[in-house]
């Protein structure tokens, strides 16, 4: 089995829709990106919103999806829909995670879960499964120079100003270094 | 999906994504467990619901189930999250009102939810928004839904009625899962005698009744007068104009506490009524798996009337991936 694989979810991939920049998502993941069928699936509904036509470019990042196989698999996938869900949520909320989480724990994937959503980020992690963000690609992808320091930071200021989250410290160009540093 | 990827997966060539099989399972309308293994849930939902009885037609309704439904799933979603590795048997209960009264104790009706979840081992939650109070069974887990209305004496008469289900083990879920209409005699009967015993209410005096005398009754079963003058009716006792009096148009029992000198308790009552209320095993175990990282606090908050950022308690943090590392990952170099 190829090791370090990337599993997105769909937070993830619309960050990269909203600043249209998919391309740099591809070249970070260096080929090691992969999603789940219903991930897939959100992300397809995603594309069709205004502005983030860019999404759909995904497929030829991610490939084929993975899909729950087994009955043990769908029931994973069950439970732990159950550990991310919270009252009030549409009923088909958190599946994307839920069956991200459920096959990679299943099937002893070596790899990362890239969310930016903190349940799911603690509970993949209770799982044994690595999690990175958004801005932790984003970041590593301005330190190998897939992306330029300028772009970069009008990728920051575009996702702040979306509601999309990000490192508040960085406001110009010397504290986006400052912050590229940190790690 | 597509038609050809429903033909596919229904051939073999194709899985079905969660999302498919979710949507598949609600235009079907049953139970993806059910769509995957072809066997019943273990942790369904079983509803005793309270009725309502609608006196042209008849029928026993539970109104507004629909705006019900999605917080009894809320409350099955955290019996869910805290027990779901978990699953009990349901501990027998008592078979009549009378041995419930003897396992609740002597002015039960003061703590009932309480002495409920010690002495019964049935669950009480108390949240707003419900029109209508539910007994329902998780994971063999009994419990029994109320809404926080402040009307103290129509929370313990259905709690009393709910009580009444589970006991005569009338679940009003039918087969096809809608809500049928469950007989609920039976449930009435056994709250009547549990919180208005046959044989105390006749050995006492009803025809000679002060306002004062009527009002410390009322208090003291925790009922009100309309719940009491039905009791008295169905058992043929006679009794004081007074009862009538205050069950008239107008009248409520709130008032007639105050009158009676009661007043002071009844802001006290009311106040109790209206609080949000979870079973304390409930969320201690919902705090030890927020501690785990196993589930979110989104539950937690939910019980306490609160945000998850509201809420200030310790969550694990997700390690933090170095760059050095994550680029190692991704055989790029920095």
């Amino acid at each position: 089995m190829t090791d370090n694989l990337f599993f997105a979810d769909n937070t993830v991939l619309v960050n990269f829709g909203h600043i249209d920049r998919l391309d740099v998502l591809e070249r970070v993941l260096n080929g090691r990106g992969r999603w789940c069928a219903t991930v897939a699936s959100e992300c397809f509904r995603s594309s069709r919103v205004e502005g983030l036509a860019a999404l759909r470019r995904a497929p030829a990042i991610f490939g084929d999806p993975w899909f729950p196989e087994t009955p043990v698999e769908r029931l994973d996938v069950l439970v732990f829909r159950d550990r991310l869900a919270g009252p009030g949520d549409p009923p088909h909320a958190h599946l994307g995670e839920a069956e991200t989480i459920a096959l990679m724990a299943r099937r002893n994937v070596s790899g990362f879960v890239v969310t930016d959503d903190r349940g799911a980020a603690r509970i993949a992690t209770h799982s044994g499964i690595k999690v990175i963000g958004t801005y932790d690609l984003l970041r590593l992808a301005g330190r190998v120079d897939i992306i330029s320091p300028e772009d970069l930071l009008r990728a920051v200021v575009t996702l702040r100003q979306k509601g999309r989250g990000g490192p508040v410290e960085v406001n110009d160009l010397p504290s986006l270094h400052r912050w590229m540093a940190k790690r | 999906m597509t038609p050809d990827a429903l033909s596919r997966s229904l051939n073999g060539t194709r899985s079905f994504s969660s999302i498919e099989l979710a949507m598949i399972a609600e235009v079907l309308g049953v139970d993806v467990y059910w769509l995957i293994t072809g066997r019943e849930n273990p942790s369904r939902l079983v509803l005793f619901a309270r009725h309502t009885f609608d006196r042209d037609t008849r029928e026993h309704l539970v109104s507004s189930h629909l705006d019900n439904e999605s917080v009894l799933q809320d409350v099955a979603l955290a019996y869910r999250q805290a027990f779901g590795d978990h699953p009990v048997e349901p501990a027998p209960l008592p078979s009549t009102a009378r041995e419930v009264r003897d396992m609740l104790g002597a002015d039960f009706v003061r703590c009932f939810a309480d002495r409920v979840e010690e002495r019964l081992g049935v669950d009480v939650v108390r949240i707003p928004g419900l029109t209508t109070a539910y007994g329902l069974e998780v994971l063999g887990r009994r419990v029994i839904v109320l809404d926080a209305s402040g009307n103290w004496f129509r929370q313990n008469f259905s709690l009393a009625h709910e009580l009444g289900h589970m006991v005569s083990r009338t679940p009003s879920r039918d087969a096809s899962g809608s809500l049928g209409t469950a007989d609920e005699a039976p449930a009435n009967n056994f709250a009547a005698e549990l919180l208005l015993p046959a044989a105390v209410l006749r050995e006492m005096t009803w025809m000679e009744l002060s306002v004062e005398e009527l009002a410390r009754r009322v208090w003291d079963w925790g009922v009100s007068v309309a719940a009491l003058r039905n009791r008295l009716d169905s058992l043929r006792i006679p009794y004081s104009a007074v009862i009538h009096e205050w069950c008239a148009p107008g009248r409520t029992t709130q008032r007639l506490l105050r009158r009676g000198g009661c007043g002071e308790g009844v802001s006290e009552r009311m106040a109790a009524a209206v609080e949000r209320k979870f079973p304390l095993r409930l969320q201690v175990a919902h705090l030890e798996k927020i501690a785990s990282g196993e589930i979110t606090a989104s539950t937690l908050a939910w019980m306490y009337g609160l945000t998850e950022d509201e809420l200030d308690i310790d969550v694990p943090q997700a390690g933090a991936v170095s760059d050095d590392s994550l680029a190692a990952a991704l055989d790029l170099s920095l």
